[in-house]
């Protein structure tokens, strides 16, 4: 890992197009302000890492040995609920 | 090129027609080498949503339409996916089959648009506390 050291309001530019900005120091926190375009997605770490889990579940809940009925499963389940839980199309 | 063939593992060969290829630039979550998938074997609101890359990727979804919390337009993928407000778009929501079809859950706090103009999709992350990641499915849905 590259370990910098930086004053409050100073930045750091990250290829040609990030700059991130250490806004604020409070208490045990830091403010950090990222400028990036718009097709880089900034996630908090832990945010990003529990969808990437949730995804990879997803992925393994529906594995090949399910098969292919699963969705059909999935339907005919929905279509027995009880009708006021249950939009009329 | 018209027509695209792969061997999944759950569905045997499929024949997919260029139109319904999706693709996806930065790939879905933790899947970033997947750019293509399709959707295929509807049966309202669920299908799924089979990689292209990988024959034994698929994902159960759900038509984010149908839930009841309402997804609103994403200013934010105009340059992602160049999806523009008049542009129809699909909203699909990840489903986890847990034990047993009851405790199905549905990631709410992650729904990947797809912008059905250019055939272009991507998995956003919403930072917002209602949304859960494990919401009952059954519950989600719109009632």
């Amino acid at each position: 890992m590259l370990i910098l050291s930086r004053k409050i309001g100073e930045s750091l530019v990250i290829g040609d197009e990030i700059v991130v900005t250490l806004l604020e120091q409070r208490g045990g926190q830091v403010r950090i302000g990222i400028e990036a375009p718009r097709t880089v997605k900034v996630y908090r770490q832990e945010i990003y890492q529990q969808i990437q889990k949730e995804n990879l579940s997803a992925a393994n809940s529906a594995n090949a040995s399910v098969g292919q009925d699963l969705i059909k499963q999935v339907s005919e389940y929905y279509q027995k609920l009880d009708p006021t839980k249950k939009k009329e199309d | 090129m018209t027509e695209r063939k792969i061997l999944t593992s759950r569905f045997g060969e499929l024949k997919i027609s260029k139109e319904k290829v999706l693709s996806f630039p930065q790939g879905i979550v933790g899947f970033p080498k997947c750019h293509q998938f399709t959707v295929i074997e509807y049966q309202a609101p669920f299908s799924w949503l089979q990689s292209l890359d990988d024959p034994d990727l698929a994902f159960v979804v759900v038509d984010g339409q149908k839930l009841a919390f309402q997804y609103p337009y994403q200013a934010s993928l105009s340059e992602v996916i160049d999806l523009q407000k008049k542009d129809p778009y699909l909203i699909l929501t990840l489903i986890v089959i847990r034990e047993s079809l009851r405790d199905a859950t549905v990631n709410l706090k992650a729904p990947i648009y797809i912008n059905l103009r250019n055939n272009q999709g991507f998995q956003l992350i919403l930072d917002e506390e209602k949304l859960a990641t494990k919401a009952n499915l059954w519950d989600s849905l719109t009632k």
